[in-house]
């Protein structure tokens, strides 16, 4: 398990988060959110200018509505102002005559009018707009996780699965857009529609502005008591969605060893568990979601219920109001149909806002985990990181040496061991050696894609860990055993890591790599698109692009890490005899078993266990009686047919 | 990176059939989809009661009124309630009302107009794509009331979305295995994550949309068109505008689909992509870092991404609009209606109480109108989607291009007569060849690179399929035999090893599940494989990492042929597996497969010498064609020999 169990800690490590900590991955946030802010701002305020207009309006249509048409009552000071009414026809009477009345129809829809294309026309832009806010902040987050990927060392990719880090960024990150709502935007709009009700409701009766506080009471109660077990049942669901696209994407990329073992129905009936316990925990989760929804609301309800029926009980004696003075404006003084429907209208609107509150707080525990899962990848340091005054690599002249230079990539699997190795330009290096003895590890070391447990590794007598890890990569050309290409043209593939080059540049080093003759057979030459994987070519012919992809880098060191294996013999000779003629003047290493590629190198480095075992030129080991190297070539040669036997002296 | 799938214009018509067969694969769970159905209809039952005790408590305890004195007649679903009040004063209707409130608050968690009503909704906050959109419509479930009921609903409700998806899922699943290799040249992984996982959840939406919204929705308009004409009848208009109201809703939402489709289509497009960029980047992180490319790379996501955000925007554009027509409609029908309900208020022909339920009523039509009509709206949204599924169903698998016939174990050999194959993309990979291989004997594939070597060795297994001639299993033509009995027959070894994030015992029993341990380990030491897996720290329990972790190419490459030797199937294809094996292991793996030859038909494309002269034939190929054939011996004594220039050369340069 030991590849298993990093991964594994990794996403059981913290199924407690507290306060603090989700508190603290809302603010990890915050470099994601700054530079939004400014329009983060505009939007806030936008919002709530309109949402006073729209509250003040609704507050002088309740009276004209209610107060007025529907209930006859007299209208207040503030319409008169407003609308410049005759006060002795619509505030100075017992009940309103049905021709003034009428009129007041006119009125309403008149204020309807801006209240309907401020608070649609105002809502949908802004809509619009916070969507597209949002986006930037989740398109930064994004970009930011897979840089970091791309920046973890070999040691963590060789744990890490693919289907999780697509489902962190691209499931987890969308977080980030409702985490700005969920922490900041909404509490802040919420809260603060329940104090205007509140305050609006004691102007009232003060008694139904106690109850409605009081209501927030078993509510919060509720939020804490749900807040853990929600977390965890969220953080549950995620990461077996995450196993299940894990699952997938392994299947399909592995799918032509799926079929040749006929193990379709196996990976069929684990498909169907896994999907199965993935629905499962969105099915707990989200229930528990929906039941502190219905417990919160209870709550909620209980107190509106009783509110609204004192007020009915209040209107039906037509009591006076609390603070008639200030409410006389409305034409509220006392309680009748328009200042029920005011006061309940505006009850209703706060608990509603606390009801969405603790909805959004419920919600806010899933977003946690998502966010922690993100963070999980951006808190690793990179293994590989630019020493704080590393300094770009000088043009490379001397030589490049390994000194004493130990590698394990888990502890207690020592992969290199006390390797020492020189190579000057203008020659080439031949790497040799039985299958798992740390070849291209070594060269994985020189490249920095990890870096040596002990010893160093000098260019020009600088150490690696000195150098600005891009100027030193720029400087190495690297093809390897495994293939890679990328979905894209062929001529895209070939510049992929100099994008600049130009179309002849690339036919050049297509040349150099002898690939130019058959992808000039493709239907579209250089522009036939390869697709995902490249499948249609063969695998010789891959090997040929990645040869030529290194070619045009035209860096002074050039590592060949098995790139001719797939090559036949024929190709092969070719492909050398070109590259060598091209790289007169470079460092050149080879990692091969081929004894014909062996023998055109000026040093080989024969690696037995992780050790240099032999190092020289192929004669001087040769000339070896029993040494290592000798019969490792002897066993390559015996078995070749006896007649060409004599000619291979 | 990887350029944008634009799927051509879906029509009506298309529509249709994709709905149809929607219809049919949610045909099992008719049931409960009916219950939860029977449970929407309840549940709107008791909303659409909701607004008249509201009403009476307006009417009869603020405004005072004495029951029964009401100018306009209730309903007779709720005159039943209103006799129960005949008589109480305000203080004790207002305690009935509490009662039947705190009744429905645990029932439904619902009471008064509208205000005070919760609804039970799922959804997780979920990102500004269609990609996280999908995840909470996987999940779709809801309930129009709460309480109890909600509660029961909802949860009701999600295990049949949940039942659903998960057999969606796992059929796509299924086919996607089943594809023939071809198939995959052009289709990407990402693509295959999105499909699977986002996708699918379109058809279950859309039977929602279908089966039941529309009857839910028709339920509350025709109950608020009926009780307006029952109770409201003092004013004609409240009538006539509740009907003239569907017309105008339902066709400002129909104008607007087209546009709306293909933007959603172009954003779900674009999503795919950038999982894709997302996928290849990570898989190909050695190359990536080892080319100096994470710069690049980089860029190609951000703007991959900013496209499918840009794309998601322009479908938010849609939609926006769609909400602007429906609610100018919405407002001009409720000014209309205001005047004529005041007028009658005025006059007394109807009560301030009446007008909190026509109030009530009107947001429940057009709410229910535009529930309808967007129907039609929310169908094609989804339809991209659910062409994207049936895209994957409808691609035929491998079965479907073999037939079932079963042979037992290979006895005789294998012959190909003729047989010529084309790639999709026109080229000639194989042409006119015949091969006769028998069990015992060991074949070699010869030829320069590209010369149609590993296409010939698909054609035994089954990978691909020969356009002419034909393929023979001891006489029986393999497109007869069924894909699990032509498999069993033959284990395949490729050129790259792939390695599952499973054990390494796991990993090498795949093809033979039911194999012993003894099994395992003995396949593993044929394959030279034993001695390094023993030193792993758990032995064959060590658990690999993705894609095999930490193991050198060449300790892969020997698990994939512990893997392809396990079964003991009679044919063997080893497609160059040794390439990356230094000669010492390659002799020791070669000479091992001596044991249990007599059984075992061995096909091997090789370039090392030492193994191909084992062979008892030797199939030279160039450019598709089988050249010469022979035993090493036999070719050698040609003089000018296309295999003897091969071999010179081989050893020219080895030497």
């Amino acid at each position: 398990m030991t590849q298993g169990v990093g991964t594994e800690a990794l996403f059981h490590g913290h199924d407690d988060l507290d306060f603090r900590r989700v508190a603290h991955i809302f603010l990890r946030t915050w470099p994601f959110i700054r530079p939004a802010m400014r329009h983060l701002v505009i939007f806030i305020l936008i919002s709530v200018v309109i949402a006073l207009f729209s509250a003040t309006l609704l507050f002088i249509i309740t009276a004209l509505m209610n107060g007025g048409i529907v209930g006859g009552k007299p209208l207040g000071q503030l319409h008169v102002l407003i609308y410049g009414l005759d006060p002795t026809v619509y505030v100075d009477v017992e009940e309103l005559d049905p021709d003034a009345r009428r009129s007041l129809r006119w009125l309403v829809i008149l204020t309807t009018i801006p209240l309907v294309a401020v608070v649609a026309g105002g809502g949908i832009g802004l809509y619009y707009y916070s969507v597209w806010i949002f986006q930037g902040i989740n398109q930064r987050m994004r970009v930011s996780l897979i840089d970091r990927l791309q920046a973890q060392s070999l040691t963590y990719h060789a744990t890490a699965r693919t289907g999780d880090a697509i489902y962190r960024v691209y499931q987890d990150s969308a977080m980030v857009t409702q985490i700005i709502r969920a922490i900041f935007l909404e509490p802040l709009m919420f809260s603060g529609r329940f104090l205007f009700a509140v305050a609006i409701v004691a102007a009232f009766d003060p008694l139904l502005a106690v109850i409605l506080a009081a209501a927030t009471i078993p509510i919060l109660f509720l939020g804490r008591v749900f807040s853990s077990p929600l977390r965890r049942a969220f953080r549950v669901a995620r990461e077996r969605n995450s196993r299940l696209t894990s699952w997938i994407q392994e299947s399909v990329l592995g799918v032509r060893v799926v079929k040749a073992t006929r193990s379709e129905a196996l990976r069929e009936r684990s498909f169907r568990e896994y999907s199965l316990s993935a629905f499962e925990a969105a099915f707990r989760s989200r229930s528990m979601l929906i039941v502190l929804g219905i417990l919160a609301f209870g709550a909620n309800g209980l107190a509106v219920l009783v509110t609204q029926s004192m007020a009915a009980m209040w209107s039906n004696v037509e009591a006076s109001t609390f603070a008639r003075n200030i409410l006389l404006g409305f034409g509220f003084a006392i309680w009748n149909l328009g200042s029920f429907s005011a006061a309940t209208g505006r009850i209703g609107d706060g608990l509603g806002s606390i009801n969405a509150l603790i909805s959004l707080w419920g919600r806010a525990q899933d977003m946690a985990v998502g966010l922690g899962r993100v963070y999980e990848v951006l808190d690793l340091k990179p293994e590989i990181n630019d020493a704080p005054d590393a300094m770009p690599m000088p043009s490379f002249g001397d030589a490049v040496r390994f000194r004493d230079v130990s590698f394990a990539y888990l502890s207690g699997r020592q992969v290199l061991t006390g390797i020492n190795l020189e190579a000057r330009p203008g020659t080439v290096t031949a790497i040799v050696g039985p299958t798992g003895s740390g070849k291209s590890t070594m060269m994985s070391l020189l490249l920095r894609l990890a870096d040596p447990d002990t010893g160093s590794i000098e260019i020009d007598g600088i150490d690696l860990r000195t150098l600005q890890i891009d100027s030193l990569r720029s400087q190495i050309a690297l093809a390897t055993q495994e293939n890679i290409l990328f979905s894209d043209t062929v001529l895209e593939n070939i510049r992929y890591a100099v994008p600049g080059a130009t179309r002849t540049a690339v036919i050049e080093a297509a040349k150099v790599a002898c690939a130019d003759e058959f992808i000039e057979g493709l239907p579209n030459g250089f522009d036939t698109s390869l697709g995902e994987r490249a499948t249609k070519l063969s695998s010789g012919q891959r090997q040929r692009i990645v040869i030529a992809r290194a070619v045009i880098k035209d860096a002074p060191i050039l590592i060949l890490d098995e790139p001719t294996a797939a090559l036949d013999a024929e190709t092969e000779l070719r492909v050398l005899d070109s590259l060598k003629a091209w790289g007169s003047g470079r460092c050149i290493f080879l990692i091969t078993h081929r004894l014909s590629t062996i023998r055109r190198a000026d040093t080989v480095a024969y690696l037995q266990d992780g050790r240099v075992g032999e190092i020289g030129t192929h004669d001087t080991l040769m000339a070896r009686t029993d040494g290592a190297y000798r019969r490792f070539v002897s066993l390559e040669t015996t078995d070749s047919t006896t007649e060409t036997e004599s000619t291979s002296g | 990176m990887a350029e944008i799938v634009s799927s051509e214009r879906i029509t009506s018509r298309e529509t249709f059939r994709l709905l149809g067969r929607s219809l049919r694969f949610v045909w099992p769970y008719r049931r409960q989809i009916g219950v939860k159905l029977a449970l929407t209809l309840i549940g709107l039952a008791i909303v659409l009661f909701l607004p008249w005790p509201l009403k009476v408590l307006i009417d009869h305890v603020v405004m005072g009124l004495p029951v029964g004195s009401s100018p306009t007649p209730y309903p007779p679903y709720v005159s039943w309630f209103v006799d129960l009040l005949v008589g109480l004063t305000p203080f004790e209707i207002v305690w009935v009302i509490i009662a039947i409130s705190l009744l429905g608050i645990v029932l439904v968690g619902a009471f008064g107009g509208g205000v005070a009503r919760d609804y039970a909704s799922g959804g997780l906050s979920e990102g500004l794509d269609t990609a996280t959109q999908s995840e909470n419509q996987a999940n779709e479930s809801g309930s129009r009331v709460s309480g109890l009921l909600g509660l029961f609903e909802f949860r009701y409700q999600l295990r049949i979305t949940h039942r659903i998806n998960h057999g969606l899922r796992t059929l796509l699943f299924g086919r996607l295995m089943a594809w023939p290799l071809t198939r995959y040249s052009d289709a990407s992984v990402g693509d295959a994550v999105y499909r699977t996982m986002y996708d699918t959840p379109a058809i279950s939406r859309v039977c929602y949309d279908i089966l039941v919204l529309p009857i839910a929705n028709l339920f509350v308009i025709a109950t608020v068109i009926w009780t307006t004409a029952h109770s409201f009848s003092a004013v004609p208009t409240i009538t006539l505008v509740a009907c003239l109201a569907a017309p105008m809703v339902l066709l400002s939402t129909f104008l607007m689909t087209g546009v709306t489709r293909r933007r959603s289509l172009a954003s779900r497009a674009a999503g795919a992509v950038t999982t894709a960029t997302v996928e290849e980047g990570m898989s190909n992180v050695v190359a990536i870092q080892g080319l100096g490319a994470s710069q690049r790379q980089r860029t190609a996501f951000a703007a991959d991404s900013q496209e499918s955000f840009k794309r998601f925007r322009s479908y938010i554009v849609m939609v926006l609009l769609l909400i602007v027509v429906q609610s100018l409609v919405t407002v001009g029908l409720v000014f209309y209606v205001f005047f004529d309900i005041c007028e009658a208020i005025i006059v007394g022909r109807m009560s301030p109480g009446d007008f909190t339920v026509v109030y009530a009523y009107f947001v429940q039509l057009v709410g229910n109108l535009s529930g309808l009509g967007s129907m039609w709206f929310n169908l094609q949204n989804n339809v991209a989607g659910m062409r994207r599924v049936y895209d994957v169903v409808d691609a035929p698998v491998d079965a479907d291009l073999q037939g079932d016939d079963a042979i037992e174990r290979l006895r005789r050999g294998i012959e190909l007569d003729s047989v010529s194959y084309r790639y999709p993309d026109g080229t000639h990979a194989v042409r006119e060849v015949n091969l006769e291989g028998k069990v015992g004997e060991v074949i070699a594939f010869v030829g320069a690179t590209g010369a149609g070597k590993s296409t010939l060795a698909y054609l035994l297994a089954g990978f691909v399929h020969p356009q002419t001639g034909s393929v023979r299993f001891d006489d029986v033509d393999t497109r007869r035999m069924s894909v699990d009995c032509l498999r069993a027959q033959v284990a395949f070894v490729f050129q790259e090893a792939f390695l599952f994030d499973d054990t390494v015992e796991n990993n090498i029993r795949m093809s033979a599940p039911s194999s012993s341990h003894d099994d395992v380990v003995e396949a593993a030491r044929v394959a030279s494989a034993l001695e390094f897996i023993e030193g792993l720290p758990q032995g064959f329990d060590t658990r690999l990492g993705r894609m095999g972790g930490t193991l050198s190419v060449g300790q892969k490459q020997r698990l994939a042929i512990a893997r392809g030797l396990v079964g003991g199937a009679p044919v063997l294809v080893l497609d160059e597996p040794t390439a990356s094996l230094d000669p010492e292991t390659e002799n020791a793996f070669v000479g091992a497969l001596e044991t249990g030859r007599r059984d075992r038909l061995l096909f091997i494309i090789a370039h090392r010498l030492s193994t191909i002269r084992r062979a008892d034939r030797i199939y030279f190929m160039d450019e598709g064609r089988v050249v010469e054939s022979g035993s090493h011996n036999e070719l050698m004594s040609l003089p000018n020999g296309a295999y003897r220039t091969f071999v010179e050369l081989q050893l020219g340069g080895a030497t």
